[in-house]
């Protein structure tokens, strides 16, 4: 196979998924729109339906995310290296598999232990879901892992085939100038260093984990420990949600110099960042365990110091990257590169809202309030996802910049509307994942958990029009590309 | 009080970085100066990155010493014990030593350590006490097979809830009790 047609092979495979994800996207926004409405007491669904609901919003859109990134990188790396078309296509089929597997399970079974199903709530349902609704999702979420794992390790293997591990991390970089010393551009050292290498650590144990959850379905009377499961899935979990971000940063990283013009290379500060990345990023989930007081005091230490250190170098080298390119260039904001550059801004400032979270004694005033949606939402709607409408947009051909740039406006506008809601009720102490606030017996926190709520549902209706604008665009692009394509090929 | 700090904080940074975005979009200069406008803002960012390593070093200097873990009461005997257990989808309270009063309602008094045994019978639930104005003022995570030890002195008496603070099922939102402080 020629560069041409592998070029036009892989484009196919994105294509499918520019297509797929924002839908997905969309009717889990609508999901979330559903939850906050009922906090509001707009609406009135039974708790299992609501906690159903919230199970599969969380899973969905972690896996969203961290699956359209996988997927974006390794088309953008095609410039570099050539995965293989058959896992390529796999991953997007078990992909599909998995959430119709998972939509059933929760919205059908009514399957709603929280995406990370927390030992051993999954098998004690007390009346909330059957048990086919548990196995099903549980094999859904293992096919999903099995594509995501066959996904990353095929990339991985192109990367290190092409570069050779260490050259890959970029640790050439840390020796002497040398004439002979092999160009790592950015993308591939944040998909190795940041992505893939932890990516492929923790999925194994998300796998593990899940198996194990299998097990204990086939044989009941298994007892596992509930603090060594809890560790499991958080360190899954929190680390699939951490690399999707920088699965963003890599495009980038890359698509940037585009409209810049400036080169933006790999060179010794670069490279040691995004190697601290590489170690730190595996120990910051003892964050979310804080408040489990038998964990060993020294795990919840390392948390928080591997929380503060693994954010600094990335974001540092990566703001002032940023800077960087745009100061001075001369640039036109185009569609492109404002979701770029709006995206980092969301990243950064949900970042520091999650380092804020991640200090022991704070967290101590935040755990499970509503400032821990707020800190993921604002790094996830307005940061990774502004990066991921950006390269699909760049992907689609699109040319309606006007339209596109109002959409993302209102976009943007909603979403931090929407946000302020959650870091205000967090600070005043709202509880998450609660599917009705009139039971809290303290009228004033009740009063002003409802309220937060009713305001943020507000913001998601210019929330939703702009993403259907900016989706339209995009959408819009492909299929003129696909007509103009089409259209060649008969007159050819 | 720690939340507030914590999200006029937040709610500061947030707007340094909005502000700082909008001075580097808004720089428009001729293309030929790109290259030492680069070369400048990399100078600036190892200065910025010696600050900003300075002043993690210095937060975590001054905020791991705060924790609320028991480690830190080990020299302390509790004026009152308190076994606190979650089960789908209520708490059992019971004063241990220390001779709290106990009726329907549980009474501590109030400028004493009492130490809460929190654990639960079932699935992961959370022991959230609130006071009366609605702040969330102690927390710990109750868990089964582990005894999770919170101590706190309420020097304010006055009405106290618990909620719970981990998604633990369709009722977890109704999960709650009460207690009084005098």
């Amino acid at each position: 196979m020629d560069d041409d047609q592998y070029g036009s092979a892989i484009r196919s495979v994105m294509q499918l998924w520019v297509w797929t994800v924002p839908v997905l996207f969309l009717v889990l926004v609508l999901l979330g729109l559903m939850m906050r409405s009922n906090q509001a007491g707009i609406i009135n669904a039974d708790p299992d339906y609501f906690y159903a609901v919230m199970t599969l919003h969380g899973l969905g859109m972690a896996g969203t995310g961290f699956v359209a990134g996988l997927a974006g990188v390794t088309y953008l790396l095609a410039r570099y290296v050539r995965v293989n078309l058959f896992i390529a296509w796999t991953m997007y089929v078990l992909t599909v598999l998995g959430v119709v597997g998972l939509v059933i399970a929760c919205l059908i079974g009514r399957f709603g232990p929280g995406w990370y199903l927390l030992y051993p709530l999954p098998f004690l349902a007390n009346g909330g879901w059957p048990d086919w609704a548990l196995v099903l999702a549980v094999l859904s979420l293992i096919v999903l892992g099995v594509a995501w794992l066959l996904g990353q390790i095929d990339l991985f293997r192109a990367l290190v085939a092409r570069y050779g591990l260490t050259n890959a991390l970029a640790w050439q970089y840390f020796r002497k100038q040398s004439a002979a010393r092999v160009e790592i551009p950015p993308i591939v050292l944040i998909t190795v260093a940041a992505c893939l290498v932890p990516g492929i650590l923790t999925t194994i144990d998300g796998a593990v984990l899940l198996m194990l959850y299998l097990f204990k379905w086939f044989s009941p009377s298994l007892v596992f420990d509930p603090l060594l499961f809890k560790n499991m899935v958080f360190l899954w979990g929190h680390t699939l949600v951490n690399i999707t971000m920088y699965l963003g940063l890599a495009m980038v990283y890359e698509l940037l110099p585009k409209y810049t013009g400036k080169p933006w290379k790999t060179n010794a500060v670069v490279a040691l960042s995004w190697n601290a990345v590489l170690f730190l990023v595996l120990l910051a989930f003892f964050h979310h365990l804080y408040m489990d007081f038998v964990q060993p005091v020294s795990l919840q230490y390392i948390g928080q110091v591997a929380s503060y250190l693994s954010a600094i170098p990335a974001t540092v080298v990566t703001v002032f990257g940023v800077i960087g390119q745009v100061y001075r260039s001369g640039m036109q904001w185009r569609f492109v590169p404002l979701c770029f550059c709006l995206g980092i801004v969301g990243w950064v400032i949900g970042g520091f809202a999650a380092v804020v979270d991640s200090t022991i004694t704070v967290n101590f005033a935040f755990h499970n309030t509503m400032w821990v949606p707020a800190h993921f939402h604002t790094y996830f709607l307005v940061g990774y996802f502004l990066m991921l409408w950006g390269f699909f947009y760049e992907f689609s051909g699109s040319a309606r910049e006007r339209l596109a740039k109002t959409g993302l406006w209102l976009l943007v506008a909603g979403s931090y509307g929407f946000l302020f809601m959650f870091y205000l009720g967090g600070a005043l102490g709202v509880p998450r994942r609660f599917a009705a606030y009139s039971s809290i017996p303290i009228t004033s926190l009740a009063t002003i958990s409802e309220r937060t709520a009713f305001i943020a549902s507000a913001f998601i209706v210019p929330l939703v029009i702009g993403l259907l604008m900016v989706f339209g665009v995009i959408y819009g692009g492909l299929a003129n590309r696909a007509f103009t394509s089409r259209v060649a090929a008969s007159t050819h | 009080m720690t939340a507030l700090y914590a999200a006029i904080t937040t709610l500061f940074v947030s707007l340094a970085i909005v502000a700082v975005a909008l001075l580097v979009s808004r720089s428009r200069f001729p293309s030929e100066a790109s290259a030492a406008a680069t070369s400048t803002v990399y100078r600036i960012r190892s200065v910025y990155f010696v600050i900003i390593l300075g002043v993690a070093f210095i937060s975590l200097a001054f905020t791991l010493p705060m924790t609320p873990y028991p480690n830190k009461y080990s020299e302390k005997k509790p004026d009152i014990t308190v076994k606190a257990i979650g089960e789908m989808w209520s708490w059992a309270m019971t004063p241990g030593s220390g001779a709290a009063s106990a009726g329907d309602n549980l009474i501590l008094p109030a400028g004493k350590l009492v130490e809460f045994e929190v654990s639960s019978k079932d699935v992961n639930h959370n022991f959230a006490i609130y006071n009366s104005a609605g702040e969330l003022i102690a927390q710990v995570q109750a868990m089964p097979d582990y005894t999770n030890r919170l101590f706190y002195t309420f020097n304010v008496p006055g009405h106290y809830y618990v909620l719970c603070l981990e998604y633990c099922g369709v009722a977890h939102h109704a999960m709650n009790t009460e207690f009084d402080v005098k």
